[in-house]
């Protein structure tokens, strides 16, 4: 039982965990599947929700759930302004070309963060650190509850309960609405699309502003978990790790990055405190784990296409 | 051959050369020409040898910090620029020419010039094995693999205690022709003019030519007899070797090697921006962004007296900046800096002046090969 | 002996099989023709026999020897000079340094000997610039020499394509369509240009054509493909008259093909 338990609690913290890189990795694929970029300011994206969070609770005294929406919000503005300012005017160029502004994007948002935080590292404090209460019943303790003798604080069951509710949101909105078909559409053929009256311009600053929120989301979540983060965590933190869950489960597959992720995790947190306990063990897993797919299944899991 | 000599002068092609002068294929400058180009290098020559030798506060330390990220961008361009191969990983190539500098001077016991030597075997070794995998995966998915690459060295490679020393880091001193700030940035400054000899040679010989033939379209390059794969591993080789150099630079430069200084947002990153903002394949436009990188971090804050603003924030404002630099480069003018310092190269050499803004090919790299 | 010879070629893409036991030879001086209606397999039979493709049967003999293992640049250092459908140029370059980048291979200093100045190398530098002006001014494309190869037309293209084939010192040539873009006359005159050029560079020539009459004027043996397979072979002559040949381009019956042949014989130019 206790081995169980050995095993179980990292496996629950590298699912909870993975789940959220899952959620920054559905921002990489929509934007791939659309458009066969790599977005390398997703990273950044991340860091910005997680530094809204932390200037709404530090500097704009605001309870945690306002704060997170600030953060959120920052990321999506991140998203808007980067399709509006870098993508758009690099639309017809080579996808390298574009891959370079974005990762240009993380040197101009980091030194930025630097600058208005002032400090090196930023504390991230988890959602409800009392619990949760509803009229003033506590439903959920401090701790969290117990599942089978594996202990779920409340952050972790909040990643949970995101992802879920998104997963449902992106299948309801690629699968019925309108808009959501035409980005399927256009993703797989932009000219046929245009012809069509579809209105390209739409379409990307909608892809765009959902991989912002996505990539604010998973920043706002990711971060209480280690408790603090510095400037430019998202993109040294969280970037390699949402992209190698995209690659993982197909750069075309949303359910697939969803997949993806939870095995990164997965493997991350067991290679980080089970096996070896060597600093940096996640690194080389994520790199030895990435060129594994590249060289026997670079579809990916799910995907599609190489 | 009666019918070639026919059919070139019906050819459609422009039948004028742009420098057609009375019949000669080529312009050629007059002496006062030459004259006038041999005044503006004299000229250079003698700013750079006032400022050096002038008793102002000279940072010569941060001089030599701009050589050495210039030998770095030079190696990402070997990459990006000559091969098409995206690199954001660069903190390890450069990390473990460093590390095994100070590993053969700490440990085994050699000086300065026998770690500069095992800096840039290393390097060559460890950037072979990268382009190995190159050669499997496509151009987008590579530069997730080098992204890749860059943090298993900065988080794992070089924590390794007895490789690197840890937290504290090894040591690796200068050596003792070139111990002052002014001495060692001669060092760098002699590294850098053989680097930039070696890269010139690189590119007008077969090798810059396969490289370019086969940057552009492998298949082409087979056709011309080019091996792809053997020269793709070549170009790795070569900038390893370019970035092990400047990491051994790198580390004799603070005196130690230490794990803290070669991550990926120090170095990766910047290197990025040079080689973007400078022009890729623009040998004059990087090293000269390189050297206004540093000297605008250093010197911004004494510009900035009345700013209190950019006083404080100097640090921060040049990186951000330059990064809306390489944003504004990549939209409007790929060849950035080089749009200016390339012409000045040409016309040195004996060419007409011409400042062509069109903004030419630039970042195109490779673009998913086949 | 012939000087390159493809023996059983087979391939297929996936569920398409584009070439079926698909056997041709070419005899050392020879000048050969492949022809075939559009996506019958000429360019996958090309890049076949100079390397690009591996074919899962069949092999490809060159100067007796068997090359099926090699790579394009192996084949391209040995002596098989090819052109492409689509132009293969470097464009981002100019006409000259296409002509100095195919001669690569008969470089004899190496890539790090190069990098370092080498006295070799420098001497070499300046043979590979005097071969590259002796081939532009063979074809009277000199005063190209230093333009950049984008924004040159496309029949222009097709020539300098000739030669940085020919750059590549090759004993075989394999032109890819060479009169593609070309009116009547323009083909007539490259006939006249290939048929000097196999005397004065001692050649083999494989070419893959449209322009029936330069087949008939120029080739000594045809090749007809069809559907990946060998429809028929022999002389050029007897070749056009074939009425499947006839048939498969026009598509019609083959009786009614008989009678087209006869029409399509008294308004060919005698060869």
């Amino acid at each position: 039982m206790v081995l169980g338990i050995a095993i179980a609690q990292p496996a629950v913290f590298g699912i909870v965990n993975g789940a959220a890189f899952g959620l920054v990795a559905i921002g990489l694929v929509m934007i791939y599947k659309s458009s066969r970029v790599f977005n390398f300011a997703a990273g950044e994206f991340a860091t910005l929700g997680a530094f809204g969070t932390y200037i709404g609770i530090k500097v704009l005294g605001l309870p945690y759930i306002l704060a997170a929406i600030l953060g959120v919000a920052a990321g999506t503005a991140a998203g808007l302004l980067t399709e509006r300012l870098v993508v758009r005017p690099l639309a017809d160029r080579p996808k390298v070309t574009v891959l370079v502004a974005t990762a240009a994007i993380a040197t101009i948002a980091i030194p930025l963060e630097l600058m208005i935080g002032g400090v090196k590292t930023f504390p991230a404090r988890p959602a409800f650190e009392n619990g949760v209460s509803i009229f003033g019943v506590k439903i959920i303790s401090k701790l969290g509850p117990s599942i089978f003798g594996v202990r779920v604080s409340p952050q972790l069951l909040l990643i949970m309960v995101s992802l879920i509710a998104i997963g449902v949101l992106l299948v309801w909105f690629f699968g019925r609405t309108d808009l959501g078909l035409a980005t399927l559409a256009t993703s797989q053929e932009p000219t046929a699309g245009r012809l069509v009256g579809i209105r390209l311009n739409r379409i990307s600053m909608l892809t765009w502003g959902a991989a912002g929120f996505l990539g604010g989301l998973g920043g706002v979540l990711l971060a209480p978990v280690t408790a603090s983060f510095t400037a430019g965590y998202g993109t040294t933190g969280v970037l390699i790790s949402a992209f190698t869950a995209a690659v993982v489960g197909g750069m075309t597959s949303i359910p697939g990055a969803f997949l993806g992720g939870i095995l990164v995790g997965l493997v991350q947190t067991y290679a980080q405190f089970d096996l070896t306990k060597v600093t940096g063990a996640s690194s080389v897993a994520l790199f030895v784990m990435l060129v594994a797919v590249l060289l026997i299944r670079p579809t990916g899991i799910l995907g599609t296409e190489a | 051959m009666a019918t070639t000599a026919e059919r070139a002068a019906e050819d459609d092609a422009t039948t004028a050369l742009p420098y057609a002068d009375d019949g000669k294929r080529r312009f050629r400058p007059t002496p006062g020409g030459w004259a006038g180009r041999a005044a503006f290098v004299l000229a250079l020559a003698l700013i750079v040898v006032w400022y050096v030798t002038a008793n102002k506060p000279f940072r010569a330390d941060e001089l030599s910090a701009g050589v050495i990220l210039a030998i770095g961008a030079l190696s990402l361009n070997v990459l990006v620029g000559y091969t098409g191969q995206i690199s954001l990983g660069h903190q390890a190539f450069i990390g473990i020419g460093a590390f095994s500098a100070a590993y053969v001077f700490s440990h085994n016991h050699q000086g300065f010039y026998a770690g500069l030597a095992a800096s840039a075997v290393v390097g060559i070794v460890q950037a072979v094995l990268l382009g190995l995998i190159a050669l499997r995966v496509r151009g987008l998915y590579f530069a997730l693999v080098t992204l890749a690459w860059g943090f298993m060295a900065e988080n794992a490679i070089f924590r390794i205690t007895s490789f690197t020393g840890g937290g504290a880091g090894t040591p690796f001193p200068r050596p003792s022709a070139f111990r002052t700030d002014k001495t060692y940035l001669v060092l760098c400054g002699i590294v850098l003019a053989v680097v930039l000899l070696i890269d010139w040679r690189l590119v007008a010989t077969k090798a810059g030519r396969a490289l370019q033939a086969l940057r552009e379209s492998p298949n082409v390059a087979s056709s011309y007899g080019v091996n792809v794969r053997g020269y793709t591993l070549f170009a790795f080789g070569v900038s390893g070797f370019y970035a092990g150099v400047a990491g051994a630079l790198f580390a004799a430069r603070r005196l130690t090697a230490g794990a803290s200084d070669y991550t990926f947002i120090d170095i990766a990153l910047p290197l990025l921006i040079l080689t973007v903002v400078g022009g890729l394949r623009r040998r004059g436009g990087i090293v000269v962004f390189a050297l206004l990188y540093v000297l605008g971090r250093e010197y911004l804050p004494d510009w900035g007296q009345s700013i209190s603003f950019l006083k404080d924030n100097a640090i921060y404002v040049v990186p951000a900046l330059s990064g809306v630099l390489a944003i504004l480069t990549l939209i409007f003018q790929p060849e950035g800096l080089g749009t200016i310092t390339a012409p000045i190269g040409r016309w040195l050499k004996g060419e007409r002046f011409e400042l062509d803004l069109s903004g030419g090919s630039g970042a195109e790299g490779v673009d998913a090969r086949p | 002996m012939p000087v390159l010879e493809a023996e059983q070629l087979s391939i297929r893409f996936g569920g398409l099989q584009a070439l079926l036991d698909v056997s041709l030879k070419v005899e050392e001086f020879e000048i050969v023709g492949l022809i075939g209606p559009n996506g019958a397999g000429k360019t996958t039979c090309f890049n076949c026999v100079t390397g690009f493709y591996r074919p899962q049967a069949g092999r490809v003999l060159f100067k007796d020897k068997d090359v099926s293992g090699l790579g394009p640049h192996d084949r391209s250092a040995l002596g098989m000079g090819r052109t492409f459908q689509q132009v293969g140029l470097v464009k981002s370059t100019t006409v000259l340094d296409n002509l100095l980048t195919a001669q690569h291979s008969s470089i004899n200093y190496g890539a790090v000997a190069g990098m370092l100045g080498s006295p070799a190398s420098l001497r070499d530098e300046r043979v590979l610039r005097e071969r590259a002006d002796a081939i532009l001014e063979i074809l009277g494309l000199d005063h190209l020499r230093d333009l950049p190869v984008q924004g040159l037309s496309y029949g222009t293209l097709k020539r300098v394509e000739i030669a940085t084939a020919l750059a590549t010192d090759p004993d075989v040539l394999l032109l890819d369509e060479p009169s593609s873009g070309m009116g009547p006359e323009e083909a007539h005159r490259l006939g006249d240009e290939l048929l000097e050029l196999r005397n004065l560079f001692d050649l083999s020539i494989l070419m893959i054509e449209h322009h029936v009459p330069l087949v008939v004027r120029v080739c000594d043996y045809v090749y007809v493909l069809n559907f990946g397979r060998l429809l028929t072979e022999g002389l050029p002559g007897d070749v056009q008259r074939h009425p499947e040949v006839v048939a498969a381009y026009l598509g019609e019956e083959a009786p009614e093909a008989e009678r087209e042949a006869e029409k399509m014989e008294e308004k060919l130019e005698p060869a």
